[in-house]
Formats: C-alpha cells, sequence, structure tokens
C-alpha cells in the first residue's frame, strides 16, 4: 500500500512540475533551465518555516491542517518571490542565452546553499533530526498532493481560456509581431514565469514533507531537473495534457528501472537516449498542440454556463 | 505676432506624423540618410524605391524596431523617439510586415483576438472564478474579431491555422490584424506581394474602403508600381537611403532620377 | 605571484580552447552546443588510454584531437543536422544537445572502474618543473601555453588563409548566399564541428596531464565555463573567446588567492549574467541590429 501511495506522490509532483514548467517553456516559449532551482526554494522554506513554527509551538493554538496550508502557500511565495527578482535580468534575454541565464541560476542557488550553514551546506538540511528525530505535526499525504494537483491544472487552464493564454501564445510565435499589436511583453512573461515558479514552490513543499523531511542541494540541481523537461517534451510542448501524460509515464517508467538492475546502475544513460531519440524521430512529442485537457474542463464549464442560463 | 518657429510647431501638432531628418546606420552603411517626412490625417503616401534602398528600414524606425541614429520623429505633436514598439502600437501606430509575421501556430480568429488584447481589462482572478464581467469581454471580443473578419472576408477560415492559409489571404490577415489595434497611422509593407491580379484589385478596393471607413493614414511601401500610382495621391521615392523624388504620380513617373535609379541598376 | 600567474593562464588558455568550439559553432549555426565539453572530456579519456596502454605522448596528444573532432561531427551529423533540417526550432536542438551531453557523461559508466582514471606515473609531464630565474613552474603549465599559443596560430591560419575558412565565415554570414556560391553548408558546418571538436579534444589532453586524471564529470563546469568565456568575449569571434577564457581564468585564480575559492564555480556565472543585461554582445564585439 505505501507502495503504491509513494508512485502516487510522485506522479502526483512530477505533473504539478511538468505542467508549470510546460507553462514557461512550452506556452510563453520561456526556454528555462532553472524550474528546479524554483522546487527547492519551495523545499527549503517549508522545512525551515517549519521548525520555526514547532519552536514556537504554534501547533497548540491552530490546527495543523491550516498550519500546513500556511506552509505550502509559503512555500509558493517564497518561490515566486525569487521568481520575480530573477524574472527581471534573465527574461530581458532571448532564447539559448536565457536558458543557460536560468541554468547558472539552478547552479547559483546549488552554490549557495552548499556553502552556507543556515542551510545545513552541502550535506543538507534534515527537519527530521532538528526535531530530535520527530516526524513533524503535519506532513504531505495524497490528498494535500492532488488537491494541488488539481489546483494547478485547473489555474493553467483557465489561463489558456483568457486573454492571457492568447497573448502568451502570441509571445512564444513571434515577440516582434507581439509587440506591434501593443502586447507589454515584458509584463506578460514576468506573469507566466512567475507563476510557472510559484507552483514549482507548492510542488517542492510537497516533496520534501512527505517522507523526508531532509533538502540537500544535490536534489535540486539541473541535472535532477533534466526528467522534468523529458515529461514536457515527451508529452509535447505547449500540450497540458502531453505534461500529465508525460509525468505519469515517466515516473512509471522511471519506477521500472528502479526494479532492472542494469537499467537503474544507467538511468540518466537511459533517459537521455530516449531523449535523443525522441528529438529526432518526433521533435514535437507525443501530444503536439492536441489538448483534451483544455476541452474536458472547458466542457464543463460550458455545462455550468447552460444551468446557469 | 506669431513667428515663424511657432507655426512650425502649430504644425506638428496638426499633423499626425513628423519626421525630421532621421539617419540610421548599420555598421558604417547609412541605409537611411537624413529622411523626413510630413503626414496629414487621412492622407496616404507611397514609399518606393529599388532593392535595399532603406523603405522598410524607415517602417522599422517609425515604429521602434530601430532607434535612427540622428533625427526626430513626432507623432501628433509628440516626440516618439524614446517610445518602444509596444508603446508606438497603444498610441496608434500598426503595420504589416515584409516577410509576413503572423502568430502562425494559431488560429485565424486567435490572431485577430490577440489584436485586441488591450481591451480587456479583467484580472486573472475573475478568469478562475469566471466572473460575468469574464464572459461578457470576451463576448464582446469575439463579436469585434468576427466583425474585422467579416470585413476582411476571412470568416469562413477563423479556425484555420494561420500558418496555412494561402498567401495573398495571409496577407489580408496581417492587414486585419493590424488593424484591430485602431491605429491612427498604418504601415503596409509590400501588401500586394505575392498577389496575383484579381487579389490585388481587390486588396486596392479594401484599402480604399477602409480610408474612408477607418480614418486612418496609411504608408504604404509597394514594389507594384501600378498599384501606387494607382492608390497614393503621394509618392516619396528613396534611392540608397536618401530622398531622390517627391510629388504626385505624373510627376514620378516623368523624373529623370527616378528613371535612372530603376533602369540604372 | 608569477606562479599564480601562471596558474591562471594556463586555466585561461584551456577555457579558450573549448570556447573557441562553442563561438566557432554558435556563430555558423546559432547553437549553443552544450555537448562541447563532452569533447573535451572524450578527448582527454582517449589521450589517457593511449598513455596507459604506452603510446608515445606526441601521439596521444593526436589521438585526442582526433577523438574530440570525431565525436562532434558525429554529434552533428546524427543529432543537429536532421533537426536543422526539419526546422523544428531552437528548443529541440537545446535539448537534443543537453541530452548528447547527458548521454556521454554517463556512458562512462557503463565500463565500471573507468569514473575516474588516475594517470600516475604514465604522465610524461608529472611532476616536472622548470625554473625561471628564482621561480618553479611546473612544466605542465608552461606546455599548455606553447600549445594553446601553437594551437591558435593554426586556427588562425585555417580561418583566414585557406579556401574553407572562407567557406566557414561565408557560411557564418549567411547559410543561403553562400549555397549559391556552390559551398555545401553542411559539409561547412561538419567542418567547424570537427574543427572545434578537436581544440576541445586537445584542451582535454592537457587538462589529464594537468590534474593527472580524467573523470566522467571532468567537461561539465568547464564546458559551462567556456561557454560564459565565449559569451563574455562576444560570440563568434576567436579573440573574443581567447580573451573571455583568459579573463575567466584570471577571475577564479584570483578569487582562489583572495580566499573565496566557494565562489569560483559561481563567479563565472554572474560575470554571464551582467554581460548578458549590460552588453550582450560581449565585452569586445560592438553592438549590431538584429534584421528584422
Amino acid at each position: 500500500m505505501i507502495f503504491f501511495e509513494n508512485i502516487l506522490v510522485n506522479i502526483g509532483i512530477m505533473i504539478i512540475l511538468a505542467t508549470s514548467l510546460n507553462l514557461i517553456v512550452g506556452i510563453t516559449g520561456i526556454l528555462s533551465l532553472g524550474h528546479y532551482a524554483f522546487f527547492g526554494i519551495g523545499a527549503y522554506s517549508s522545512i525551515l518555516l517549519t521548525f520555526y513554527l514547532h519552536s514556537m509551538q504554534i501547533i497548540n493554538y491552530i490546527p495543523s491542517f491550516v498550519l500546513f496550508f500556511l506552509v505550502i502557500i509559503f512555500g509558493g511565495i517564497i518561490a515566486g518571490f525569487f521568481s520575480y527578482i530573477i524574472s527581471y535580468p534573465v527574461l530581458k534575454l532571448k532564447g539559448d542565452y536565457l536558458a543557460v541565464a536560468t541554468l547558472g541560476f539552478n547552479e547559483i542557488f546549488k552554490s549557495l546553499m552548499e556553502n552556507i550553514d543556515f542551510f545545513g551546506g552541502a550535506k543538507g538540511y534534515s527537519l527530521y533530526t532538528k526535531l530530535g528525530n520527530t516526524e513533524p505535526y503535519f506532513k504531505t499525504n495524497l490528498i494535500w498532493v492532488y488537491i494541488f494537483v488539481v489546483l494547478t491544472i485547473f489555474i493553467i487552464v483557465r489561463i489558456m481560456k483568457s486573454n492571457y493564454g492568447r497573448v502568451l501564445l502570441a509571445i512564444r510565435d513571434d515577440e516582434i509581431a507581439s509587440e506591434s499589436v501593443g502586447i507589454n511583453i515584458a509584463k506578460y512573461k514576468t506573469l507566466s514565469f512567475v507563476i510557472g515558479s510559484v507552483m514549482a514552490g507548492f510542488a517542492g513543499v510537497l516533496f520534501v514533507m512527505y517522507d523526508r523531511f531532509y533538502a540537500t542541494p544535490k536534489d535540486f540541481s539541473f541535472l535532477e531537473g533534466i526528467s522534468v523537461l523529458l515529461m514536457v517534451v515527451f508529452g509535447g510542448l505547449g500540450s497540458i495534457t502531453g505534461s500529465v501524460i508525460g509525468a505519469i509515464t515517466l515516473t512509471l517508467i522511471l519506477q521500472l528501472i528502479k526494479i532492472i538492475p542494469f537499467l537503474s546502475r544507467h538511468q540518466i544513460l537511459f533517459y537521455s537516449f530516449l531523449l535523443i531519440l525522441m528529438m529526432i524521430l518526433k521533435p514535437q512529442g507525443l501530444f503536439g498542440r492536441l489538448d483534451t485537457t483544455q476541452n474536458f474542463i472547458n466542457k464543463i464549464f460550458k455545462k455550468i454556463d447552460r444551468k446557469e442560463i | 505676432m506669431i513667428t515663424v518657429k511657432e507655426i512650425q510647431e502649430l504644425k506638428k501638432d496638426f499633423e499626425l506624423l513628423n519626421i525630421e531628418n532621421i539617419t540610421v546606420k548599420f555598421g558604417g552603411l547609412k541605409a537611411v540618410d537624413s529622411f523626413s517626412l510630413e503626414l496629414k490625417h487621412r492622407e496616404i503616401v507611397g514609399l518606393i524605391g529599388p532593392n535595399g534602398a532603406g523603405k522598410t528600414t524607415v517602417f522599422n524606425t517609425i515604429t521602434g524596431v530601430y532607434k535612427p541614429d540622428s533625427g526626430r520623429i513626432y507623432f501628433e505633436g509628440r516626440p516618439i523617439n524614446h517610445l518602444s514598439l509596444t508603446q508606438r502600437n497603444n498610441i496608434g501606430i500598426a503595420r504589416t510586415f515584409q516577410n509576413i509575421r503572423l502568430f502562425s501556430s494559431l488560429t485565424v480568429f486567435d490572431n485577430i483576438r490577440i489584436a485586441l488584447n488591450n481591451k480587456v481589462n479583467y484580472s486573472l482572478f475573475q478568469v478562475f472564478i469566471n466572473s460575468n464581467d469574464f464572459k461578457t469581454q470576451e463576448e464582446k471580443i469575439n463579436d469585434k474579431t468576427r466583425e474585422f473578419l467579416e470585413i476582411f472576408e476571412l470568416y469562413d477560415y477563423k479556425d484555420r491555422i494561420a500558418s496555412s492559409l494561402p498567401y495573398g489571404k495571409q496577407r489580408r490577415l496581417e492587414i486585419a490584424r493590424a488593424l484591430a489595434t485602431e491605429p491612427k497611422l498604418l504601415l503596409l509593407d509590400e501588401p500586394a506581394a505575392g498577389m496575383n491580379e484579381k487579389e490585388t484589385g481587390e486588396l486596392m478596393e479594401l484599402i480604399k474602403w477602409l480610408m474612408v471607413n477607418f480614418d486612418i493614414s496609411i504608408i504604404l511601401i509597394e514594389h507594384d508600381i501600378k498599384f501606387v500610382m494607382n492608390l497614393c495621391p503621394r509618392i516619396i521615392v528613396l534611392d540608397y537611403g536618401r530622398i531622390i523624388a517627391e510629388g504626385k504620380p505624373e510627376e514620378i513617373r516623368n523624373n529623370k532620377k527616378v528613371i535612372e535609379a530603376y533602369l540604372g541598376e | 605571484m608569477t606562479e599564480q600567474l601562471f596558474n591562471a593562464l594556463s586555466l585561461g588558455f584551456t577555457y579558450s580552447l573549448i570556447s573557441l568550439g562553442y563561438s566557432m559553432v554558435y556563430g555558423i549555426i546559432n547553437l549553443i552546443n552544450f555537448a562541447h565539453g563532452e569533447f573535451f572530456m572524450l578527448g582527454a579519456y582517449a589521450g589517457v588510454i593511449s598513455l596507459i596502454i604506452g603510446i608515445p605522448w606526441y601521439i596521444s596528444f593526436f589521438i585526442s584531437i582526433i577523438v574530440g573532432a570525431f565525436v562532434s561531427t558525429f554529434v552533428e551529423v546524427i543529432g543537429y543536422r536532421p533537426l536543422r533540417e526539419k526546422n523544428s526550432g531552437r528548443l529541440t536542438a537545446l535539448i537534443t544537445a543537453i541530452s548528447f551531453s547527458l548521454f556521454f557523461q554517463n556512458f562512462i559508466f557503463l565500463f565500471p572502474g573507468a569514473d575516474l582514471i588516475g594517470l600516475g606515473n604514465r604522465n610524461p609531464m608529472h611532476g616536472a618543473v622548470i625554473t625561471v630565474g628564482d621561480f618553479k613552474i611546473p612544466l605542465i603549465k608552461f606546455f599548455i601555453f606553447v600549445v594553446t599559443i601553437f594551437l591558435l596560430i593554426l586556427l588562425i591560419l585555417i580561418v583566414y588563409r585557406t579556401k574553407i575558412g572562407k567557406a566557414m565565415r561565408a557560411v557564418a554570414f549567411s547559410k543561403d548566399i553562400s549555397s549559391l556560391m556552390g559551398i555545401n553548408p553542411n559539409f561547412v558546418i561538419s567542418f567547424t564541428f570537427a574543427l572545434g571538436g578537436g581544440l576541445a579534444g586537445a584542451a582535454g589532453f592537457l587538462e589529464a596531464l594537468d590534474k593527472n586524471q580524467v573523470y566522467n564529470f571532468m567537461g561539465v563546469i568547464p564546458g559551462l565555463k567556456a561557454f560564459i568565456a565565449a559569451v563574455v568575449g562576444g560570440i563568434g569571434s576567436i579573440s573574443g573567446a581567447v580573451a573571455g577564457g583568459i579573463l575567466i581564468g584570471f577571475l577564479e585564480t584570483i578569487s582562489v588567492v583572495i580566499g573565496l575559492s566557494f565562489i569560483k564555480d559561481v563567479i563565472s556565472f554572474v560575470l554571464l549574467i551582467l554581460i548578458l543585461i549590460l552588453k550582450p554582445s560581449g565585452l569586445f564585439l560592438k553592438t549590431q541590429r538584429e534584421k528584422v
């Protein structure tokens, strides 16, 4: 049972990461390679906050589920805050340069975490040890994960249904044409980047508060983040359904790989090979631009609208 | 008493566009060399010249893609040198591109809806809760889009991906998209390029119709001399970045310098 | 002090050699070839294995160059060319490049024990020192210095004095125009990859002799820094790549000398972001207008 719960939690977190990265990379066309830094920022800020909540004994006054909700939101806000600061210099860059700068940001984040003792240095920050080898009052479970999965998908789908989403797609297609029809591209790119990063922050909290209560800089390196990029590309850039299915399929494949000893030793070799094949054979991904999730949710809205009339 | 200087300033206020001596350099090369232009409201001017004469560079400078190395540009009396591409569209300058820049992976309908992006003012939160304000604004946008597509006879293609349209239709769509931003000045960069004779004729009628119904001024770059002569009472000829002639179609037709520039290639 | 100067220079020169490949490839097809650091790594491996099985150092050095050039061309032909022909966009090319990079790094793990190979006493320059006045400089640092200058002269001769060099510059200027001139752009692009890969392979060999070992991730950080060097110097420019490499070599050596060694790897990223924001065309190039 625990085994299945584990996999489902993993899948949920990967869905949040993949769909939010798709918002940034696939829908807006911002080639960000720094998504895992915001995942990490969410994780670190949540375990730090949880530690202080514990030392303040605040649990005696407020129910734990409220506290946990606040912790998740806090993780998202901190990730969003840093992404906002980073967006100012980084989003001025184009294409490949932006990719390298965001990769650089991810490495800077990792390097800072490794070198600042307050965050536990290279061996990481263990909430579990800090609390005297006990688990915190609240932790991630399946319900929490899937509440945020639904929230993430809902937000992105609604964005795509509005002027905001159309403008993001326009920016991806042609920046100069977008400016020539009066779109403030800096504003919309920042919006997309920050929203995506906030979601990565949520995922970071859910990830670290599940059964680890422990964050190390290595968990949030650019290399670890490649698997999420793989999910997005696998499902098709710009397709939300694709990202969801990409996240499910690849998380399952990775689980499967763990059972086969040869593949489990050479995980990264295996999926880099998969990526190369994918890029050469079907660069537009499994789903291309087809988007059934969007259609599905829009249909639900239409039904609700009809009832109102 | 009114001084000459004041009269000049007054003129600027009443004209739509006033370009004073702009020069644009690429490396050592002057792509545009002290170019000046005054454009009144509801006026249409043709800009012609051999390939590489700097016509598109003039457009890029008016719209803000390039900043001129010297010279000033006024729009409705207001200096706009410092404004960005986006800001210049917001105050009423719209354009089409020589090599067509549609939102090529999006539908025809969305291409126009995107051009109407500044007409909405709902917040993200209203989007999430599907508020009535959001719905009515979206409906308005859709109605307006339909209107534009009908004017341009593109409504039947509304669900097609823009890049899948035939070339002539893509040009029309680009003009429709530019107009949807409600400009006062429209810059058309070779709108008839790649069109057949019938399409060119229709385009000419359309532009005439626009002039009457939309209250706009137009600057037009075109290689089809007949097209320009038919449409524009005033024509400017560029060669090597400089204005070599300016005047009515018949004056241009008989201008020695112009004939030399075209034949001397 | 002199010793540190040589440290900085030899480090900078190593970056320069890698950086040239990035710069030339970017100049010709506008792609950040993220796999470029792996050509450096694989070149180093090839050289070290040759030395261990007893091949003389000058032939091993040559093998490093050949392997670097070969793998580089292989990646271009197998990976990038089909994408270019399908016109599938920057992101796909970039992801392919990253994937190749990961693939090569982890490919080494297929051979148990290969992820770290020490050279030991097989290193022809191990422990050798030359004395200049009062200063003792490791022979390898001096060797890096001489070899880099030799390779740079060779490269400049190829790019500016040969037919294929002229073709490279023509294709970098415009692929369409050069194919009208009867140049086969694909051949020229492959040649550029070979040239860049060869230089990276050479740098790998020098690095292996300097550190007396090779490991499978050795290309990652130098690769990124060399890319930064190329951007800092102005991408597409040979002198810019060299100047950028030397600048980063000095910055890093200085940060170690003043006791801030932990920022060593971060400083170049900070420099990158600053340069990209303040002067995106690089320190040594004039800003050019993007054509619309």
